[in-house]
Protein backbone atom coordinates (compact mmCIF):
# COMPACT_ATOMS: atom_id res chain seq x y z
CA UNK A 1 0.00 0.00 0.00
CA UNK A 2 3.43 2.30 0.45
CA UNK A 3 3.62 1.91 -2.86
CA UNK A 4 0.33 3.90 -3.76
CA UNK A 5 1.53 6.63 -2.05
CA UNK A 6 4.68 7.10 -3.32
CA UNK A 7 4.11 5.80 -6.57
CA UNK A 8 1.47 9.03 -6.24
CA UNK A 9 4.28 11.45 -5.76
CA UNK A 10 6.23 10.50 -7.91
CA UNK A 11 4.21 10.58 -11.19
CA UNK A 12 2.98 14.07 -9.79
CA UNK A 13 7.14 15.45 -9.52
CA UNK A 14 7.61 13.95 -12.79
CA UNK A 15 5.05 14.22 -14.89
CA UNK A 16 5.18 18.00 -13.26
CA UNK A 17 1.46 18.35 -12.73
CA UNK A 18 -0.03 21.29 -10.99
CA UNK A 19 -3.37 21.54 -9.00
CA UNK A 20 -5.98 23.20 -12.00
CA UNK A 21 -5.80 27.15 -10.87
CA UNK A 22 -8.95 28.38 -8.43
CA UNK A 23 -10.03 30.83 -10.65
CA UNK A 24 -10.63 28.57 -13.54
CA UNK A 25 -13.07 26.13 -11.25
CA UNK A 26 -14.72 29.82 -10.23
CA UNK A 27 -15.15 31.11 -13.98
CA UNK A 28 -16.54 27.57 -14.79
CA UNK A 29 -19.10 27.85 -12.16
CA UNK A 30 -19.81 30.95 -12.57
CA UNK A 31 -20.15 30.28 -16.37
CA UNK A 32 -22.86 27.37 -15.38
CA UNK A 33 -24.57 29.90 -13.14
CA UNK A 34 -24.43 32.49 -16.12
CA UNK A 35 -26.01 30.17 -18.67
CA UNK A 36 -28.56 28.72 -16.53
CA UNK A 37 -29.79 32.58 -15.95
CA UNK A 38 -29.94 33.17 -19.29
CA UNK A 39 -32.06 31.06 -20.47
CA UNK A 40 -34.20 31.15 -17.58
CA UNK A 41 -34.54 34.77 -18.73
CA UNK A 42 -35.26 33.69 -21.97
CA UNK A 43 -37.44 30.95 -21.28
CA UNK A 44 -39.17 33.92 -19.13
CA UNK A 45 -39.46 36.11 -22.91
CA UNK A 46 -40.63 32.91 -24.34
CA UNK A 47 -43.50 32.68 -22.10
CA UNK A 48 -44.43 36.84 -22.01
CA UNK A 49 -44.40 36.91 -25.94
CA UNK A 50 -46.30 33.76 -25.95
CA UNK A 51 -48.78 35.68 -23.84
CA UNK A 52 -48.70 38.83 -25.79
CA UNK A 53 -48.98 37.38 -28.93
CA UNK A 54 -51.95 34.51 -27.13
CA UNK A 55 -53.80 38.09 -25.75
CA UNK A 56 -53.80 40.22 -28.73
CA UNK A 57 -54.62 37.46 -31.52
CA UNK A 58 -58.23 37.43 -32.98
CA UNK A 59 -58.33 34.45 -34.40
CA UNK A 60 -59.03 32.86 -30.93
CA UNK A 61 -62.13 33.99 -30.05
CA UNK A 62 -63.13 35.11 -33.43
CA UNK A 63 -63.49 31.85 -35.22
CA UNK A 64 -64.71 33.42 -38.74
CA UNK A 65 -61.67 34.91 -39.46
CA UNK A 66 -60.00 31.41 -39.96
CA UNK A 67 -61.38 28.44 -42.12
CA UNK A 68 -61.08 25.29 -40.37
CA UNK A 69 -59.58 23.93 -37.04
CA UNK A 70 -56.19 23.97 -38.17
CA UNK A 71 -56.10 26.98 -39.53
CA UNK A 72 -57.18 28.56 -36.26
CA UNK A 73 -54.61 26.44 -34.34
CA UNK A 74 -51.09 27.58 -36.65
CA UNK A 75 -52.52 31.14 -36.33
CA UNK A 76 -54.14 31.50 -33.18
CA UNK A 77 -51.11 29.47 -30.64
CA UNK A 78 -48.23 30.99 -30.84
CA UNK A 79 -46.58 27.75 -31.30
CA UNK A 80 -42.71 28.69 -31.95
CA UNK A 81 -42.43 30.74 -28.85
CA UNK A 82 -43.70 27.95 -26.94
CA UNK A 83 -41.59 25.75 -28.32
CA UNK A 84 -38.72 27.84 -27.71
CA UNK A 85 -39.79 28.33 -24.21
CA UNK A 86 -39.91 24.22 -23.61
CA UNK A 87 -35.85 24.72 -25.20
CA UNK A 88 -35.08 27.42 -23.15
CA UNK A 89 -36.60 25.68 -20.01
CA UNK A 90 -34.66 22.48 -21.44
CA UNK A 91 -31.52 24.56 -21.61
CA UNK A 92 -31.87 26.51 -18.26
CA UNK A 93 -32.13 22.68 -16.27
CA UNK A 94 -29.20 21.05 -18.00
CA UNK A 95 -27.28 24.27 -16.79
CA UNK A 96 -28.69 23.81 -13.48
CA UNK A 97 -28.01 19.97 -13.32
CA UNK A 98 -24.35 20.74 -14.26
CA UNK A 99 -24.24 23.57 -11.11
CA UNK A 100 -22.08 22.07 -8.30
CA UNK A 101 -25.27 21.47 -5.86
CA UNK A 102 -27.39 20.55 -8.95
CA UNK A 103 -27.45 16.82 -8.46
CA UNK A 104 -29.06 17.57 -5.15
CA UNK A 105 -32.48 18.24 -6.74
CA UNK A 106 -34.67 16.00 -8.28
CA UNK A 107 -35.54 16.40 -12.16
CA UNK A 108 -39.25 17.11 -10.81
CA UNK A 109 -37.64 19.94 -8.42
CA UNK A 110 -35.29 21.74 -10.99
CA UNK A 111 -38.11 21.67 -13.72
CA UNK A 112 -40.85 23.08 -11.55
CA UNK A 113 -38.68 26.07 -10.55
CA UNK A 114 -37.37 26.88 -13.85
CA UNK A 115 -41.77 26.59 -14.97
CA UNK A 116 -42.73 28.71 -11.70
CA UNK A 117 -39.99 31.27 -12.27
CA UNK A 118 -40.60 31.65 -15.90
CA UNK A 119 -44.38 32.22 -15.49
CA UNK A 120 -43.68 34.32 -13.06
CA UNK A 121 -40.94 36.56 -14.92
CA UNK A 122 -43.48 36.03 -18.08
CA UNK A 123 -46.60 37.51 -16.00
CA UNK A 124 -44.45 40.15 -14.68
CA UNK A 125 -42.42 41.14 -18.58
CA UNK A 126 -46.23 40.83 -19.95
CA UNK A 127 -47.72 43.21 -17.43
CA UNK A 128 -44.78 45.65 -17.64
CA UNK A 129 -45.37 45.80 -21.84
CA UNK A 130 -41.70 44.12 -21.97
CA UNK A 131 -43.41 41.74 -24.32
CA UNK A 132 -44.87 44.16 -26.64
CA UNK A 133 -41.48 45.97 -26.81
CA UNK A 134 -39.07 42.76 -27.85
CA UNK A 135 -42.13 41.63 -29.91
CA UNK A 136 -41.57 44.80 -32.35
CA UNK A 137 -37.68 44.90 -31.99
CA UNK A 138 -37.98 40.62 -33.06
CA UNK A 139 -40.37 42.04 -35.72
CA UNK A 140 -38.40 44.88 -36.52
CA UNK A 141 -34.83 42.97 -37.13
CA UNK A 142 -35.76 39.52 -37.58
CA UNK A 143 -36.38 38.37 -40.90
CA UNK A 144 -39.27 36.03 -41.30
CA UNK A 145 -40.09 36.86 -38.27
CA UNK A 146 -43.81 37.64 -38.86
CA UNK A 147 -44.09 34.61 -40.86
CA UNK A 148 -42.95 32.25 -38.56
CA UNK A 149 -42.90 33.56 -35.02
CA UNK A 150 -46.04 35.95 -34.95
CA UNK A 151 -48.94 34.73 -37.39
CA UNK A 152 -50.92 37.73 -36.33
CA UNK A 153 -50.10 39.11 -39.65
CA UNK A 154 -50.57 36.66 -41.80
CA UNK A 155 -54.14 36.89 -40.10
CA UNK A 156 -54.46 40.18 -41.33
CA UNK A 157 -52.78 40.53 -44.11
CA UNK A 158 -55.06 39.06 -46.60
CA UNK A 159 -56.93 41.90 -48.27
CA UNK A 160 -59.02 39.36 -50.88
CA UNK A 161 -60.15 37.71 -47.77
CA UNK A 162 -61.31 40.85 -46.65
CA UNK A 163 -58.80 41.74 -43.60
CA UNK A 164 -55.93 44.18 -43.75
CA UNK A 165 -53.91 45.73 -41.45
CA UNK A 166 -51.62 48.95 -41.15
CA UNK A 167 -50.63 52.00 -39.83
CA UNK A 168 -52.75 55.65 -40.93
CA UNK A 169 -50.67 57.61 -43.12
CA UNK A 170 -53.28 60.32 -43.91
CA UNK A 171 -57.00 61.08 -42.86
CA UNK A 172 -59.38 63.20 -44.75
CA UNK A 173 -62.74 63.28 -42.82
CA UNK A 174 -64.31 65.21 -45.78
CA UNK A 175 -64.06 62.31 -47.98
CA UNK A 176 -63.82 60.06 -45.53
CA UNK A 177 -60.90 58.20 -46.85
CA UNK A 178 -57.76 57.26 -44.76
CA UNK A 179 -54.64 56.20 -46.41
CA UNK A 180 -53.07 53.29 -44.37
CA UNK A 181 -49.54 51.86 -45.36
CA UNK A 182 -49.76 47.60 -44.93
CA UNK A 183 -47.62 45.56 -42.75
CA UNK A 184 -46.15 44.95 -46.19
CA UNK A 185 -45.20 48.99 -46.95
CA UNK A 186 -48.36 48.79 -49.44
CA UNK A 187 -50.02 52.08 -49.48
CA UNK A 188 -54.24 51.78 -49.50
CA UNK A 189 -57.02 53.65 -49.64
CA UNK A 190 -59.56 52.97 -47.22
CA UNK A 191 -63.01 54.04 -47.71
CA UNK A 192 -64.81 53.84 -43.96
CA UNK A 193 -67.59 56.16 -44.65
CA UNK A 194 -70.00 53.21 -43.17
CA UNK A 195 -67.17 51.50 -41.13
CA UNK A 196 -67.65 50.82 -37.48
CA UNK A 197 -65.12 52.04 -35.57
CA UNK A 198 -64.20 49.59 -32.43
CA UNK A 199 -62.49 49.51 -29.33
CA UNK A 200 -59.98 52.73 -28.50
CA UNK A 201 -59.09 53.48 -32.13
CA UNK A 202 -58.36 57.26 -32.50
CA UNK A 203 -58.32 57.97 -36.59
CA UNK A 204 -54.90 59.64 -36.53
CA UNK A 205 -51.59 59.78 -37.73
CA UNK A 206 -49.52 56.90 -37.41
CA UNK A 207 -52.77 54.74 -35.65
CA UNK A 208 -51.99 50.99 -36.64
CA UNK A 209 -55.40 49.38 -36.52
CA UNK A 210 -56.89 46.35 -38.84
CA UNK A 211 -59.81 46.55 -41.00
CA UNK A 212 -62.23 44.13 -41.93
CA UNK A 213 -64.12 44.53 -45.36
CA UNK A 214 -63.43 43.98 -48.53
CA UNK A 215 -60.68 44.94 -51.26
CA UNK A 216 -62.84 47.05 -54.15
CA UNK A 217 -59.56 46.79 -56.12
CA UNK A 218 -55.71 46.62 -56.02
CA UNK A 219 -55.08 49.32 -53.65
CA UNK A 220 -58.84 50.64 -52.32
CA UNK A 221 -59.95 48.74 -49.43
CA UNK A 222 -63.99 49.57 -48.19
CA UNK A 223 -64.03 49.25 -44.59
CA UNK A 224 -66.91 48.03 -42.51
CA UNK A 225 -64.90 47.35 -39.07
CA UNK A 226 -61.89 49.49 -37.57
CA UNK A 227 -60.40 47.66 -34.66
CA UNK A 228 -57.44 48.33 -33.26
CA UNK A 229 -54.33 46.41 -33.90
CA UNK A 230 -53.38 44.79 -29.95
CA UNK A 231 -56.90 44.12 -28.05
CA UNK A 232 -58.02 46.38 -25.35
CA UNK A 233 -57.46 49.20 -27.64
CA UNK A 234 -53.74 49.46 -27.01
CA UNK A 235 -51.46 50.62 -30.15
CA UNK A 236 -49.46 48.28 -32.15
CA UNK A 237 -46.04 48.74 -31.78
CA UNK A 238 -45.42 46.58 -35.04
CA UNK A 239 -43.84 49.13 -37.76
CA UNK A 240 -43.27 46.00 -40.37
CA UNK B 1 6.47 6.64 19.70
CA UNK B 2 6.97 9.87 17.67
CA UNK B 3 3.33 11.46 16.22
CA UNK B 4 3.07 12.99 13.20
CA UNK B 5 1.49 16.76 13.92
CA UNK B 6 -0.71 16.30 11.07
CA UNK B 7 -2.62 13.51 12.73
CA UNK B 8 -4.93 15.83 14.85
CA UNK B 9 -5.11 18.09 11.40
CA UNK B 10 -8.36 18.49 9.92
CA UNK B 11 -8.23 17.22 5.94
CA UNK B 12 -8.91 20.46 4.83
CA UNK B 13 -6.08 21.74 6.48
CA UNK B 14 -3.75 19.27 4.95
CA UNK B 15 -5.17 20.17 1.74
CA UNK B 16 -3.86 23.86 2.17
CA UNK B 17 -0.57 22.63 3.78
CA UNK B 18 -0.40 20.36 -0.08
CA UNK B 19 -0.81 23.62 -1.90
CA UNK B 20 1.93 25.06 -0.32
CA UNK B 21 3.84 21.48 -0.56
CA UNK B 22 3.34 18.46 -2.66
CA UNK B 23 4.91 16.45 -0.32
CA UNK B 24 2.33 16.69 2.77
CA UNK B 25 -0.11 14.94 0.28
CA UNK B 26 1.48 11.71 1.27
CA UNK B 27 -0.41 12.48 4.48
CA UNK B 28 -3.94 12.28 2.88
CA UNK B 29 -2.88 9.64 0.80
CA UNK B 30 -2.28 7.46 4.13
CA UNK B 31 -5.26 9.21 5.80
CA UNK B 32 -7.65 7.35 2.50
CA UNK B 33 -5.61 4.95 1.10
CA UNK B 34 -6.71 1.72 2.75
CA UNK B 35 -10.41 2.81 2.65
CA UNK B 36 -10.25 3.38 -0.75
CA UNK B 37 -8.48 0.94 -1.89
CA UNK B 38 -11.12 -1.78 0.04
CA UNK B 39 -14.18 0.88 -1.22
CA UNK B 40 -12.63 -0.35 -4.90
CA UNK B 41 -12.47 -4.03 -4.40
CA UNK B 42 -15.68 -4.08 -3.06
CA UNK B 43 -17.22 -2.62 -5.84
CA UNK B 44 -15.05 -3.48 -8.75
CA UNK B 45 -14.45 -7.06 -7.84
CA UNK B 46 -10.99 -6.29 -9.29
CA UNK B 47 -7.01 -7.71 -8.44
CA UNK B 48 -4.59 -5.88 -6.31
CA UNK B 49 -3.05 -4.65 -9.24
CA UNK B 50 -5.63 -2.80 -10.87
CA UNK B 51 -7.27 -1.72 -7.65
CA UNK B 52 -3.44 -0.07 -6.60
CA UNK B 53 -3.67 1.77 -10.71
CA UNK B 54 -7.48 3.11 -10.27
CA UNK B 55 -6.58 4.23 -6.64
CA UNK B 56 -3.03 5.89 -7.98
CA UNK B 57 -5.22 7.69 -10.63
CA UNK B 58 -7.48 8.87 -7.95
CA UNK B 59 -5.09 10.35 -5.80
CA UNK B 60 -3.52 12.64 -9.08
CA UNK B 61 -7.20 13.38 -10.32
CA UNK B 62 -7.83 15.03 -6.59
CA UNK B 63 -4.31 16.82 -6.91
CA UNK B 64 -5.31 18.05 -10.15
CA UNK B 65 -8.97 19.14 -8.45
CA UNK B 66 -7.69 19.89 -5.34
CA UNK B 67 -8.49 23.54 -5.69
CA UNK B 68 -12.40 22.79 -6.81
CA UNK B 69 -12.44 21.07 -2.97
CA UNK B 70 -15.19 22.75 -0.97
CA UNK B 71 -14.44 22.91 2.68
CA UNK B 72 -18.31 23.41 3.10
CA UNK B 73 -18.25 19.59 2.59
CA UNK B 74 -16.74 16.36 3.42
CA UNK B 75 -13.73 16.02 2.72
CA UNK B 76 -14.25 11.88 2.53
CA UNK B 77 -17.10 12.96 0.31
CA UNK B 78 -15.58 14.63 -2.02
CA UNK B 79 -12.31 11.59 -2.62
CA UNK B 80 -15.14 9.27 -2.88
CA UNK B 81 -16.90 10.41 -5.31
CA UNK B 82 -13.60 10.88 -7.73
CA UNK B 83 -13.12 7.15 -6.93
CA UNK B 84 -16.48 6.48 -7.57
CA UNK B 85 -16.20 8.64 -11.06
CA UNK B 86 -12.77 6.52 -11.69
CA UNK B 87 -14.51 3.55 -10.72
CA UNK B 88 -17.20 4.51 -13.26
CA UNK B 89 -14.55 5.05 -16.21
CA UNK B 90 -12.81 1.73 -14.91
CA UNK B 91 -16.08 -0.43 -15.96
CA UNK B 92 -16.45 1.66 -19.28
CA UNK B 93 -12.93 0.90 -20.91
CA UNK B 94 -13.50 -2.99 -19.58
CA UNK B 95 -17.14 -4.01 -19.86
CA UNK B 96 -16.24 -7.82 -20.84
CA UNK B 97 -14.19 -8.04 -17.59
CA UNK B 98 -14.63 -11.30 -15.17
CA UNK B 99 -14.95 -10.13 -11.67
CA UNK B 100 -12.31 -11.10 -9.33
CA UNK B 101 -14.84 -13.15 -7.01
CA UNK B 102 -12.06 -15.01 -5.71
CA UNK B 103 -10.66 -12.05 -4.03
CA UNK B 104 -10.11 -12.78 -0.26
CA UNK B 105 -10.96 -9.43 2.03
CA UNK B 106 -8.93 -8.58 4.38
CA UNK B 107 -11.41 -8.31 6.77
CA UNK B 108 -14.87 -9.65 7.06
CA UNK B 109 -16.75 -7.07 6.99
CA UNK B 110 -19.28 -8.95 4.59
CA UNK B 111 -20.70 -10.89 7.44
CA UNK B 112 -22.90 -8.01 8.81
CA UNK B 113 -24.08 -7.65 5.28
CA UNK B 114 -27.48 -10.08 5.06
CA UNK B 115 -28.72 -9.17 8.73
CA UNK B 116 -27.94 -5.37 8.03
CA UNK B 117 -30.47 -5.32 5.37
CA UNK B 118 -32.95 -7.38 6.67
CA UNK B 119 -33.08 -10.86 5.05
CA UNK B 120 -36.19 -12.77 6.41
CA UNK B 121 -34.49 -16.09 5.80
CA UNK B 122 -32.80 -16.73 9.38
CA UNK B 123 -30.13 -18.97 7.55
CA UNK B 124 -29.14 -15.71 5.51
CA UNK B 125 -28.29 -13.84 8.43
CA UNK B 126 -25.60 -16.60 9.56
CA UNK B 127 -23.58 -16.56 5.98
CA UNK B 128 -20.18 -15.89 5.87
CA UNK B 129 -18.56 -12.94 3.60
CA UNK B 130 -17.72 -15.21 1.14
CA UNK B 131 -21.32 -15.51 0.53
CA UNK B 132 -22.31 -12.67 0.79
CA UNK B 133 -19.06 -11.57 -1.65
CA UNK B 134 -20.69 -13.81 -4.01
CA UNK B 135 -24.15 -12.56 -4.00
CA UNK B 136 -23.18 -8.79 -4.01
CA UNK B 137 -20.86 -9.64 -7.42
CA UNK B 138 -24.35 -10.97 -9.45
CA UNK B 139 -26.08 -7.62 -8.32
CA UNK B 140 -25.75 -4.39 -11.04
CA UNK B 141 -22.84 -2.11 -9.98
CA UNK B 142 -25.04 0.44 -8.87
CA UNK B 143 -26.74 -1.79 -6.66
CA UNK B 144 -24.01 -3.28 -5.44
CA UNK B 145 -22.06 -0.15 -4.99
CA UNK B 146 -25.09 2.09 -2.80
CA UNK B 147 -25.29 -1.55 -0.85
CA UNK B 148 -21.61 -1.10 -0.08
CA UNK B 149 -21.47 2.60 0.82
CA UNK B 150 -24.86 2.16 3.31
CA UNK B 151 -24.04 -0.93 5.04
CA UNK B 152 -20.39 -1.92 4.67
CA UNK B 153 -19.03 1.77 4.58
CA UNK B 154 -21.24 3.60 6.80
CA UNK B 155 -22.33 6.37 4.58
CA UNK B 156 -25.48 8.45 5.75
CA UNK B 157 -27.93 9.42 3.01
CA UNK B 158 -26.72 12.91 2.48
CA UNK B 159 -22.88 11.37 2.11
CA UNK B 160 -23.81 8.63 -0.65
CA UNK B 161 -25.48 11.43 -2.33
CA UNK B 162 -22.56 13.35 -2.32
CA UNK B 163 -20.72 10.63 -3.81
CA UNK B 164 -22.99 9.31 -6.27
CA UNK B 165 -24.39 12.58 -7.33
CA UNK B 166 -27.99 11.87 -6.53
CA UNK B 167 -30.36 13.53 -5.15
CA UNK B 168 -30.71 11.48 -1.08
CA UNK B 169 -34.47 10.67 -2.47
CA UNK B 170 -33.17 8.99 -5.04
CA UNK B 171 -30.71 6.94 -2.46
CA UNK B 172 -33.24 5.93 -0.51
CA UNK B 173 -35.25 4.35 -3.25
CA UNK B 174 -31.41 2.77 -5.20
CA UNK B 175 -31.16 1.24 -1.52
CA UNK B 176 -34.29 0.01 -1.57
CA UNK B 177 -34.01 -1.32 -4.96
CA UNK B 178 -30.82 -2.81 -4.26
CA UNK B 179 -31.99 -5.01 -1.51
CA UNK B 180 -34.67 -6.27 -3.12
CA UNK B 181 -32.34 -7.34 -5.70
CA UNK B 182 -30.49 -8.65 -3.32
CA UNK B 183 -32.93 -10.55 -1.65
CA UNK B 184 -34.46 -12.38 -5.18
CA UNK B 185 -30.37 -13.70 -5.60
CA UNK B 186 -30.59 -15.21 -1.73
CA UNK B 187 -33.94 -16.93 -2.61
Amino acid sequence: MEEVSKNTLQQIKKENIKPIPKWQFLLKDSLVWGLFAINLILGSIGFAISLYILGSNDVLLDTSLVKNAWEWIILSIPIAWILLTILFVFIAYYNFKHTKEGYRFTVVKIFLMNIVVSIVLGVVMNGFGLSQKLNTIFSDNIPFYNHTMDLRSEVWMRPESGYLAGSIVDINSDTKILKIEDLKGKIWDILYQDATVKGRVVLELGEEIKIVGNAVSDNVFEASEIRPWVGNGRQMQENS
Amino acid sequence: MKRSPTKEKTDYEIVLQILENVDDYKYLIERYEKKLFIYIQRILYVNKEDTEDILQEVFIKAYRNLNSYDPKYNFSSWIYRITHNEAISFLRANKKRQLDISNDMENNIFDTIASDIDIEKEAIKDWDSKKVHEVLAKLDEKYREVLVLKYIEEKDYNEISDILQVPSGTVGSLINRAKDKFKKLVK
